[in-house]
């Protein structure tokens, strides 16, 4: 551990320099903070623009399931916040242990603004997934693979806030949560393989897979384009709350006079 | 890291472990407490479901497995929150050998004072549950390969905890997600052998993640309990 | 366009479901830029030294309160 701790090389070359130089302004809350304040609305107003071609083509234009009739049009919405859910763990995980291994404040803020997102979507994935359910399998929760994956990932996000919020000190809470989301994501596959394995031996292969090979495409398009709505959401709603973070903890800081007075 | 000349790292995890065990040992409430937990908690069920024999006979692998989560948790909190109290954590973080190592020693004595008598008084709630005789072995089977990855994986969440006050209800909240894979595999054999399929494939994949939170868990919480008394 | 809205008797579950969505993700993008706003607001007023120049200027006029006297 103590090896991996000492910060990335100073600039002793050029070209070490330049290798370093985007990593080093990431580092800088004042360069994050208007580099979030550019590029949120952006992705925001893409997100915006996919979205509403999604929803048009996933409504609209999609033609009924000949099984599922209609209720299939859930999964326009269902699919993505459950992918997204799993990536945003990945990523708050990724940036927690950037925080953690190199100190760097800005990245333990962003695993910090993720988290509440991702429970987020978690939460989405699982109310869009038992109300497709219901006119499905009749009930509107049922113990499969994917749902209780997405529950149990949904506590994974909440211990991880909660234990985050415990410590009054902000490094230490950084630190600590940084070392629960490694745990977990080195969990996560795990639990998915066991709930995955656990949920064929108890119910045969009943529940209805969507991911067929078979799929119109005028059904995989809107998918494919909510999909990228949401990851382009994602990143857009992460820089908006990143910012006011960056903001509310570096209000002492010269950057944050500077741009209140100017 | 350089051990220091009076003990070696083997001699330095014996005398950790002893030393809490002897403490547990002292105090007899820490040890039988989590056993009458486990006893009551699953005795609880026939009381609130049934007290058909067939149905005990199918839920009560589940339930012995749950009531041995819990208990497990119950005790967990008595790793490191003593020694954290009177210091003796941040010496052994600031001491000559690994605190990884140091960790494990802990964690082997958490799981000889609350894994170890589940355990041994696994096979009476075994009866108790209607389990046949196969089912009771499996049972107690699944608990030795499963119970030191309770006790690993727990000794990481205490180790983040520590620091805080009023951490129990947290306590769970982290650490009983990632025991699902546990429970799964655990009742999962003895699902298996009660309706007479194989259940070596069960085992071999608790085994496996035993032996995986053996590898990781013991570097987690000694990087956990670095953060927490620094 | 109410066979559309009907969605083939599933209307519920398919309206219900883009509700839910719709409404916490503009929750999740607004709710921020919201508080950044207020944020900077409050930043703004008690930066600038709304409190620090009336301490000081009641600090002065004491000062001279006190030269004017002696």
């Amino acid at each position: 551990m103590n090896q991996v701790i000492t910060p990335p090389a100073p600039k002793n070359s050029a070209s070490k320099g330049r290798k370093w130089r985007w990593f080093h302004r990431f580092g800088s809350p004042a360069w994050v903070y208007r580099f979030a304040s550019n590029w949120a609305p952006r992705f925001g107003v893409v997100a915006g623009v996919l979205f509403l071609i999604g929803l048009y083509q996933g409504l609209v234009v999609a033609p009924p399931d000949y099984q599922m009739g209609d209720s299939y049009r859930i999964i326009f919405v269902h699919v993505p916040s459950a992918w997204l859910s799993m990536f945003s763990y990945f990523v708050m995980a990724v940036a927690a242990a950037i925080g953690l291994v190199w100190r760097m404040k800005v990245a333990n803020i962003t695993a910090r603004s993720i988290a509440p997102l991702g429970a987020l979507f978690t939460f989405c994935a699982l109310v869009t997934g038992s109300l497709w359910g219901k006119p499905t399998w009749g009930t509107y929760w049922v113990w499969d693979a994917r749902l209780t994956s997405e529950l149990i990932l949904l506590f994974l996000f909440i211990g991880f806030i909660a234990l985050h919020d415990a410590f009054e000190d902000r490094r230490t809470a950084a630190r600590a949560s940084a070392i629960l989301a490694i745990v977990g994501v080195v969990n996560l596959p795990i639990i998915h393989f066991s709930v995955e394995w656990w949920n064929t031996l108890h119910q045969g292969s009943t529940v209805t897979r969507l991911d067929g090979p078979t799929i119109d495409s005028r059904m995989l398009s809107p998918l494919l384009i909510m999909f990228l709505a949401f990851n382009f959401y994602f990143a857009a709603a992460v820089l908006n709350r990143l910012r006011v973070s960056l903001l509310d903890l570096e209000r002492k800081t010269n950057w944050v006079k500077e741009l209140v007075h100017g | 890291m350089q051990p220091s000349q009076g003990t070696g790292l083997g001699q330095a995890m014996i005398a950790i472990a002893r030393r809490d065990l002897l403490i547990s040992l002292r105090s007899r409430g820490e040890i039988l407490l989590p056993v009458l937990f486990f006893i009551i908690v699953v005795s609880l069920f026939p009381l609130s479901i049934t007290p058909d024999p067939t149905l005990l006979g199918k839920f009560g692998p589940g339930i012995i497995w749950v009531a041995a989560l819990l208990a497990t948790l119950l005790a967990l909190d008595g790793v490191f929150r003593p020694d954290y109290e009177d210091g003796t954590l941040e010496q052994l973080a600031l001491g000559p050998h690994p605190l990884s190592m140091m960790v494990l020693a802990k964690s082997v004595a958490h799981w000889l004072v609350t894994g170890l008598p589940l355990l041994i008084i696994s096979p009476l709630l075994g009866i108790l549950m209607q389990l046949s005789a196969l089912g009771i072995k499996v049972m107690m089977l699944s608990l030795l390969i499963g119970t030191p990855a309770l006790s690993l994986l727990g000794a990481v969440g205490v180790g983040l905890t520590v620091g805080i006050r009023k951490s129990g209800s947290l306590l769970s909240l982290l650490v009983l997600p990632l025991y699902v894979p546990i429970l799964i595999f655990g009742t999962g054999a003895v699902h298996a052998a009660a309706l007479g399929l194989p259940y070596s494939a069960h085992l071999m994949l608790l085994a496996a993640f035993s032996l995986f939170s053996l590898a990781v868990c013991p570097i987690a919480s000694a990087s956990a309990v670095r953060v927490s008394v620094s | 366009m109410a066979e559309f809205f009907h969605m083939g008797g599933h209307a519920y579950f398919i309206w219900m479901s883009y509700a839910i969505v719709c409404i916490t993700f503009v929750y999740a993008f607004f709710s921020p830029i919201y508080r950044h706003r207020k944020l900077l607001r409050d930043l703004s007023k008690t930066n600038h030294g709304g409190k620090t120049k009336k301490v000081i200027a009641t600090l002065k006029s004491a000062d001279d309160e006190f030269s004017q006297s002696s």
